[in-house]
């Protein structure tokens, strides 16, 4: 008789203490801690695999915000939100480091322009730069405003003085990498300058790769760096490092990053 | 007999039965009531998300707004659309930077929405958002925000160069308006791809909360669907066990009366059978009775038996009860005829009212309760007559069933005699030990009272020895025979040789030849004398053949047996002769020195003047000593120099300044001066020196030199017009000839001609720039700056050349340097294009040259910009570094011959960089090339260029005529004749600048402003003044302007004066 009267009791408590009418729905907290990565996008797939193995590993969870470098770069200064910043362009760690928002970087190896054409080269496209400005070429370029291919090619081309040139030329200017190569796999362009990182990356089917043959398109430093903004500073320190490890940056290497 | 313990069971079941019907109710009752807010609570859910969709939705309609004002903006023909579309733009930018910010944070967003055609009738709609997920990032959030930073970023370029078009087609500079187009198409080509962009993120989110309300309507239908199956087993629960437990009850009342009926039963059986049961139990009782009388009779004997043997014991034995200490039993040697039963155990054997205690007398009782076990005693008992006797007690516990201490039994055995021999033997013992004790005593004094006397002696020996070996003076003892007998240890620090060394040796042999007869003599007095000290001075030879002075100080002590013997104390005083060397040396050098010198004391009167005083003042050494510096003083010199000189003098700290005195005849002369605190040991200041020169014919001559200097500047800026007239016509009337059919030989001859006219033009020009660097008149504006114009105007000039050498030339602007900024365009492009010239000059052909223009740091309000120069030229060596950036200086003689030149431009360069507070950088290496570079610190400029309103000209002939000074007739004809002339000399002007020979232009400008200035037209002459300085600076649009002013105001006055001419003046 006591057993059947404390189950009762027990019941009821846990029914009247235990539930809350007002628990949001779908909100699942899985008791891990989130970190948000920005990843240019020439870098995603390599910062995706990471994500995942670092994941396994550490029970913290990854969120990876792709874009263009100089997108990535404005959306930190921004939001002031995020943990840790992977950029095809140095560069861009190193403005965020003179400015206080990254407090920690990695070198992670070295990327360099490249053209992206038709698989097989059906306009028999070479290195030259002249290719740029002719008329019958469709080309595609990255906008300095917010991919960092875009800017790198920029720099490049004012050196070299075609700049003008090349912008009367070109039928567009894509706002990343990824963009830059979709243009070229969709046959929207005949000719965009892009990583050459990506021709590892699935998104180059149906595209391939050419050097670019001018002194002015110099090897870029890949970079990453940890934010000041970071609420979760174990866990992002903690896949910072693992990225620059040997582990990591065999993976980097993997996707085209050069040593 | 009655269950009284079932009733209360019963009472309790029914108890129960009510609480779980009325729990049964209230669990029903809460479970609907938490499903009807569970329900209230996903409807606002629910509304969250709607409303996060409709945010979605304005953020989505206005970016589609900004698109299309932006396509307007770029279309923008005025001003006044412009500003339109662009607050239009900002307003939608602000609302979406608005909207995100409740998506993110959560709030609430008022949103107007028209409802008619009329501004004003606008219904208002809140919004409001609360976000359920705070630790999660919303990507898409994150992504827009740098969207819309960017948007702002394209509007601010786009208005740049629509600003640029608009100017450019005022002035119909159609180069600026093709350049302006060009950028705005490139700009086109990426704002499409921006939008598509931006528009597929905020579809994307749109559609996620679309989506999130699908979810939710699903969810709350499940929900509603769940909380109907809970409620309906609950239901079934407990009516089911409501049921169960009435079955129960009735079970439980079926029980209860029957159980009562037996009860009754078992009564009536019990009174029927209770005789019978009471005589058996009588008889069995009898029967035990009978057995235990039996018994007692056994036990008597036993106990009679044990008393017998007790009895005739011939000590005390007694049974003691353990709580109340009362003798139970007593044998008769112990109770002696005398009744002692159930009197205590201490009374007894003590005559005490309490029990034995302490470790003396314990109390075995008590021991025995302790330990549980037999212990064995002493005591003491004290007889009648006064004696002593002593008893060993042993006591033996008893317990009961229980196994508690209940009785003790006591053995007492007298044992005083045995007790009597033991303490005898125990007192002649410790009487021999003290006895030892006292001997032992006595011998430890005496050897410690020794020890201590030893060690007296010791110590006193050890501080006399100590004391004469650190001192630094030299005590030696010599003999009756003059060897020394003893030496001290500073023997070897001053002398070099060790006292053990030189024992048994004569004084004599260390003392020079020149001093040791007299050493001789002196000692021998000493000897002589007995009794005193005698002093004496002399040199000493030091063991490395150093001589040093010493004084010595000998007693004789021959007499005193301890020593026996002469003891000299010597010396060592070359430190101090030095010292007074040194002094007489500084006395000479303030005597003969070419400048004044005055010490005072603290109050400043004068205590030391040198000779150089006396002749530059005409004071007397004497007469000044004793007064104040102050009677030098010129009547208007300045008090507050005085003022703060005794302030930083008093403060301990160095003054120098300049003084104008007057002589003791009155003659005004200026002294330079410092003036220094003299601090004693102690630090406290006792005495000031001044050091004073009289610079009066130095000052003259620096004057006399600025004058020169200025006089030259001056010179040079005159004639400069003179010189390059002739040049320039030299110059151009050469390209004339050329073309006038002259033969190979004449030809040669001219270009040679040109070429040495271009040189001289060229070094004069270096001259002129040099010299207005150097002018007073030299001044830096801040005006409205923008890099690229400065670059392409720079480049302009040095990319033909480069180009006319075949030498590659690169030029880059960093894009992130902000397009207008504020300072000196016209002097930052002279220093870089004398940095160029110089890289196109030293660069071989087939070189290369860069001129890069690149962002170094940024702050709120400034931008410094680095300017770089980077050759392939033939360098510059480490050693010719330091002067190339002197005027007439080239790198290497051979430069010269090999480039030309005149060696001015880097001169030029690093004098104007100074006025800017910046100076040139140069990295080189010989045969390799070299890189130029400074920074110069940019303004950032706040407002925007808007073209400039054409001030309203008036113009009084008569003020005119007056102002010329001439008869009118003479001025109608004069000042027509000005007013064509110079019309037609300014259109020529500007078309040079259009053709970019700014030079040609200058001096069409500059003749016309001659003329005006010397027809005193002041309504031109600050006007011409402008275009003349304006040209100079290469402002070619600005220039433009001011001459189409200029030719309407010369359209004017000649109107003007040819009316009056025609209505007869």
């Amino acid at each position: 008789m006591r057993f059947i009267v404390f189950i009762f009791l027990a019941a009821f408590c846990s029914f009247s203490f235990g539930c809350s009418p007002e628990t949001p729905p779908f909100l699942q907290d899985s008791g891990k801690k989130n970190i948000l990565v920005y990843s240019s996008a020439a870098l995603s797939n390599a910062v995706g695999e990471l994500a995942a193995a670092y994941e396994n590993e550490s029970g913290c969870g990854i969120d990876i915000l792709t874009g263009g470098s100089a997108h990535q770069m404005r959306a930190v200064q921004v939001n002031k939100k995020g943990d840790i910043i992977f950029s095809s362009v140095g560069d861009v760690v190193d403005r965020l480091r003179e400015s206080g928002i990254v407090t920690e970087n990695y070198s992670l190896g070295g990327d360099r322009l490249a053209y992206f054409v038709s698989y097989g080269n059906p306009l028999k496209i070479d290195g030259k730069l002249h290719w740029l400005t002719e008329s019958g070429i469709r080309s595609v370029i990255g906008s300095a405003l917010t991919s960092g291919a875009g800017e790198e090619t920029h720099i490049a081309l004012q050196k070299a003085g075609i700049l003008k040139d090349v912008f009367e030329n070109a039928i567009g200017l894509a706002s990343d990498s990824k963009q830059l190569l979709r243009s070229v796999a969709d046959n929207d362009a005949d000719l965009a300058v892009d990583w050459m990182s990506l021709k590892y990356s699935p998104d180059s089917k149906g595209t391939q790769a050419i050097p670019i043959d001018s002194p002015f398109f110099r090897r870029v430093t890949v970079k990453a760096g940890l934010l000041k903004f970071s609420r979760e500073k174990e866990c992002a320190a903690g896949f910072l490092r693992f990225a620059a490890s040997d582990r990591g940056r065999q993976v980097f290497y993997k996707f085209g990053i050069e040593k | 007999m009655i269950n009284l313990y079932k009733p209360k069971r019963y009472f309790l079941f029914f108890i129960f039965f009510l609480i779980f019907g009325f729990a049964g109710f209230t669990v029903i009752f809460a479970a609907h009531s938490y499903e009807r807010r569970h329900m209230i609570y996903l409807k606002s859910c629910m509304d969250n998300i709607k409303n996060k969709a409709d945010i979605y939705r304005f953020i989505r309609i206005r970016i589609s707004e900004v698109s299309n004002y932006l396509h307007l903006y770029i279309e923008s023909e005025k001003f006044s659309e412009m500003d339109k579309y662009e607050s239009r733009m900002f307003e939608d930018i602000s609302s979406i930077d608005n909207e995100l910010g409740v998506l993110d944070n959560g709030g609430m967003l008022v949103e107007k929405l028209p409802v008619s055609s009329s501004q004003f009738d606008k219904y208002t709609f809140d919004y409001s958002y609360t976000r359920t997920d705070k630790k999660s990032y919303d990507m898409r959030i994150i992504d827009m925000r740098a969207k819309l930073e960017e948007l702002r970023l394209i509007v601010q370029s786009y208005r740049s160069h629509l600003i640029n078009r608009m100017s450019a087609e005022k002035t119909s500079d159609f180069e600026l308006i093709l350049s302006s187009d060009q950028e705005m198409r490139v700009r086109t080509k990426e704002i499409d791809n921006f939008f598509t962009s931006f528009q597929m993120i905020s579809n994307d989110a749109y559609i996620s909360a679309l989506s999130d309300i699908k979810l939710m309507n699903d969810y709350i239908a499940s929900e509603s669907r769940h909380f109907a199956v809970i409620n309906l087993w609950l239901c079934v629960l407990f009516g089911t066990g409501l049921f169960v437990y009435g079955l129960l009850m009735a079970y439980v009342i079926w029980k209860v009366l029957k159980e009562a009926s037996r009860a009754r039963r078992d009564y009536d059986d019990l009174f029927i059978n209770f005789d019978t049961k009471l005589k058996s139990r009588t008889t069995e009782l009898f029967s035990r009775l009978d057995d235990i009388i039996i018994s007692e009779s056994n036990f008597k004997e036993k106990y009679e038996y044990i008393s017998t043997i007790l009895n005739s014991l011939e000590c005390s034995f007694y049974v003691i009860d353990a709580k109340s200490y009362e003798i139970v039993y007593a044998n008769r040697y112990a109770s002696n005829g005398d009744n002692i039963l159930n009197m205590t155990c201490h009374a007894v054997t003590h005559q005490m009212l309490l029990p034995c205690s302490g470790k003396e007398h314990p109390c075995p009782l008590q021991m025995v309760r302790d330990t549980r076990g037999p212990v064995t005693v002493e005591h003491i008992h004290t007889q009648p007559d006064g004696t002593d006797k002593y008893f060993e007690i042993r006591a033996y516990p008893v317990f009961n069933e229980t196994g508690e201490v209940v009785q003790m039994i006591e053995i007492s055995v007298d044992v005083s005699d045995w007790k009597k021999t033991e303490q005898f033997l125990i007192n002649q013992q410790r009487s021999l030990e003290e006895k030892i004790a006292d001997y032992s005593r006595i011998a430890n004094e005496q050897s410690r009272m020794r020890q201590n006397a030893e060690s007296l002696l010791e110590d006193n020996e050890k501080r006399f020895r100590q004391l004469i070996e650190n001192i630094t003076d030299i005590i030696i003892v010599l003999d009756e025979n003059g060897r020394i007998k003893y030496a001290s240890p500073s023997m070897d620090s001053v002398i070099g040789f060790s006292s053990e060394h030189i024992r048994g040796k004569f004084l004599e042999d260390i003392i020079p030849d020149m001093d040791r007869e007299a050493f001789s003599v002196w000692i021998r007095e000493v000897a002589d004398e007995g009794i005193g000290q005698k002093s004496g001075e002399f040199r000493l030879v030091k063991r490395g053949g150093e001589t040093i002075t010493a004084e010595a100080v000998a007693v004789n002590m021959c007499e005193n047996p301890s020593i026996g013997g002469i003891v000299l104390n010597i010396r060592d005083t070359s430190a101090r002769k030095n010292a007074e060397q040194e002094m007489n040396k500084l006395a000479l050098v303030m005597e003969q020195s070419p400048v004044s010198i005055l010490i005072t004391d603290t109050d400043g009167v004068i205590e030391y003047a040198n000779p150089m005083f006396e002749k530059v003042t005409g004071y007397g050494i004497a007469e000044a000593i004793g007064k104040k510096p102050s009677i030098l003083k010129w009547d208007d010199s300045n008090p507050q120099l005085f003022t703060e000189l005794w302030q930083t003098i008093s403060s301990g700290r160095i003054w120098r300044g300049t003084f104008t005195n007057k002589k003791k005849n009155g003659e005004k002369y200026i002294e330079s001066a410092v003036i220094a605190p003299i601090c004693g040991n102690s630090g406290e200041i006792i005495n000031y020196v001044a050091i004073k020169e009289d610079i009066t014919e130095l000052l003259q001559a620096r004057k006399r030199a600025e004058e020169a200097s200025i006089a030259k500047s001056r010179f040079i800026a005159n004639i400069s017009h003179e010189i390059r007239t002739p040049l320039n016509s030299i110059i151009g009337f050469s390209d004339v000839l050329k073309i006038t059919g002259l033969n190979e030989k004449q030809r040669g001859y001219l270009a040679t001609v040109r070429s040495s006219a271009e040189t001289l033009l060229d070094i004069f020009n270096g001259i002129m720039d040099l010299a207005d660097v150097n002018s007073e008149e030299f001044s830096i504006d801040s005006q409205v700056v923008n890099v690229d114009v400065l670059a392409d105007t720079v480049n302009k000039v040095h990319r033909k050349s480069a180009e006319n050498k075949n030498i590659s030339f690169l030029s880059y602007v960093d894009a992130g340097i902000p397009k207008k900024l504020k300072g000196d365009s016209f002097r930052i492009g002279q220093a870089a294009s004398n940095l160029l010239s110089n890289a196109v000059k030293f660069t071989e052909p087939g070189g290369q040259i860069e001129f890069n223009i690149l962002k170094k740091a940024e702050t709120d309000k400034t931008v410094s910009v680095q300017f770089e120069v980077k050759d392939t030229g033939i360098g510059i060596s480490q050693e010719k570094l330091s002067i190339i950036f002197d005027s007439f200086v080239q790198g290497d003689n051979t430069v010269t011959r090999r480039f030309g030149g005149a060696g001015l431009g880097l001169s030029i360069a690093k004098n104007i960089l100074k006025k800017f507070g910046s100076d040139i950088n140069v990295e080189t290496k010989e045969g390799a090339g070299s890189t130029f570079s400074f920074v110069i610190e940019f303004e950032k400029s706040e407002t925007e260029e808007r073209p400039t309103v054409v001030p309203e000209v008036c113009f009084s002939f008569d003020e005119l005529a007056l102002q010329i000074g001439l008869a009118p007739n003479v001025v109608v004809s004069l000042l027509t004749g000005f007013c064509e002339e110079s019309s037609s000399d300014l259109k020529k002007a500007a078309e040079e600048l259009s053709g970019g020979n700014i030079r040609n232009a200058r001096d069409l400008i500059h003749s016309v402003r001659s003329a005006a200035g010397n027809l005193r037209i002041n309504v031109l002459t600050e006007k011409l003044k402008n275009a003349d300085e304006f040209a100079k600076k290469n402002n070619t649009l600005y220039v433009k302007e001011l001459i189409k002013e200029i030719i309407d105001i010369l359209t004017l006055i000649k109107n003007e004066t040819l009316k009056r001419g025609q209505h007869g003046l």
